[in-house]
């Protein structure tokens, strides 16, 4: 048996398509959002003299990074949610657990590059007497944020890709529209293989924008 | 329905659930020996000096560094099966999925590896008249193993996470099965919890056991060659 090609299924169902990697931009986009602060307010857990706050976040980092993100997924949105009687919506539930488990990685990102500034210079910011808010702020994050820019932008890529995962919960994305439309039009052929088109060239259109945002950052940023 | 916690329903399914594992795990072995070789032939295109070999090593590599597994999965399962008319187990399709996948990342692997072995000692084995099958056997890979073998450990574990999405094409791993008990008992937290559970602790023995090991190894037959 032959297989016959429609192509022009993919032109005739496009505003669906697009409706549905919209979705996808938006869920990786609160993601990485999400990612970045909590990953933040871990990685100086994590720096924290405090016993207990140090060790509450080299749990959750470890465990972060073991979980794979969708047997998290699954547990935040099937397991958790009857367990604490809450309703999450699909969408919620995959920025959550994507969030969450990229914040892992974000903290080990902030905490490699706030190590990386000499100590010399929270030394020096001590003994000009700096309270801490202005240690951090004016002098070691100025510093860091340099450091941690490439490691950073690998990490929103991987958050992209990621996020192309969620329609396992029923996110309506456009991993979700691709199933319906070959379900509807038995062509599975052609639509996999544009939302699969659509989403690498999302991709590596996204890795390049992170890559020269990146070298202007790089470039803008004081050496002081 | 029980409150609170119900351990018990856990341990009474505790048999399907390491079956899937097994699954689990088989589907990760058997896609990582695959991404070894197929990495292996690969890097060779890529370092190539003809470009017919490089050129499309190089877009094979990046492509598959920007391809999701869950798509490039649903893709070859469901797409091109219906296209080529040649039916592929949903194993067989997860196996080859995340071989294709990963020998991109095997490739850079290897890759960063030779490039770790110093051009000296190139010229050294070219001036002392060895063959290229004894510069390579010889000189190249035993210093280029000690660079290679973590990181694709690490790959490994890599592996063994994506691998848990093998699901969704109908491998009966451990999530499949977990979906099914869920269902069955509506007990869906004590089963992802236990699903969770599970592989924290395969992943946990890989990366904090063997690859800890592995390295240590590694850099203890270094300080002896030194």
């Amino acid at each position: 048996m032959k297989y016959k090609f429609q192509w022009n299924l993919i032109s005739r169902n496009w505003d669906t398509l697009v409706e549905g990697v919209v979705v996808t931009y938006q869920v990786a986009a609160l993601a990485i959002i999400l990612a970045s602060v909590l990953g933040l307010i871990l990685a100086l857990m994590r720096l924290s003299p405090r016993r207990w706050v140090s060790r509450f976040a080299q749990v959750y980092i470890e465990l972060g990074r073991t979980l794979p993100l969708y047997v998290f997924l699954l547990w935040i949105y099937f397991g958790l949610s009857i367990a604490l009687g809450i309703v999450l919506q699909p969408m919620q539930a995959g920025v959550i657990a994507l969030g969450l488990i990229s914040a892992a990685y974000m903290a080990e990102i902030y905490r490699a590059g706030i190590m990386a500034v000499d100590r010399g210079q929270f030394e020096a910011a001590r003994a000009l007497g700096l309270s801490i808010p202005r240690i951090y702020g004016d002098v070691v994050f100025p510093q860091a944020f340099r450091i941690v820019l490439p490691a950073a932008g690998n990490q929103f890529v991987g958050i992209f890709k990621g996020a192309a995962i969620v329609s396992v919960i029923g996110v309506a994305d456009l991993m979700y529209y691709a199933r319906e439309l070959s379900l509807k039009f038995f062509k599975p052929f052609e639509f996999y293989t544009a939302a699969g088109a659509i989403l690498v060239v999302s991709t590596l259109v996204f890795a390049g924008l992170v890559a020269v945002l990146e070298r202007r950052l790089r470039g803008g940023a004081n050496d002081g | 329905m029980g409150k609170g916690f119900q351990l018990q329903i856990i341990l009474d399914s505790l048999q399907p659930l390491l079956q899937g594992a097994v699954v689990a795990v088989g589907v990760a072995l058997t896609s990582m020996v695959v991404a070894v070789i197929l990495g292996a032939i690969v890097v060779g295109f890529r370092l190539s000096r003809f470009w017919v070999l490089r050129v499309p090593a190089f877009i094979y590599i990046q492509f598959f560094r920007g391809t999701s597994l869950f798509v490039f999965i649903l893709w070859l399962f469901f797409g091109l099966t219906i296209v080529t008319g040649f039916k592929l187990g949903p194993f067989i399709a997860a196996v080859i999925a995340l071989g294709m996948l990963n020998s991109a990342y095997m490739a850079e692997i290897y890759r960063s590896g030779l490039s770790a072995v110093k051009p000296g000692q190139y010229e050294a084995a070219r001036a002392l008249g060895l063959t290229r099958f004894q510069l390579y056997w010889d000189v190249v890979i035993p210093q280029a193993v000690p660079v290679i073998i973590p990181a694709a450990m690490n790959l490994f574990t890599d592996v063994l996470k994506d691998s848990s999405l093998v699901g969704v094409i109908g491998v009966v791993d451990i999530m499949r099965v977990t979906q099914r008990l869920a269902n069955f008992y509506f007990r869906p937290f004590e089963f992802y919890t236990a699903a969770a559970a599970i592989y924290a602790i395969i992943i946990l023995f890989v990366s904090r056991v063997l690859v800890v090991r592995i390295e240590r190894y590694y850099r203890r037959s270094q300080a002896r060659s030194i």
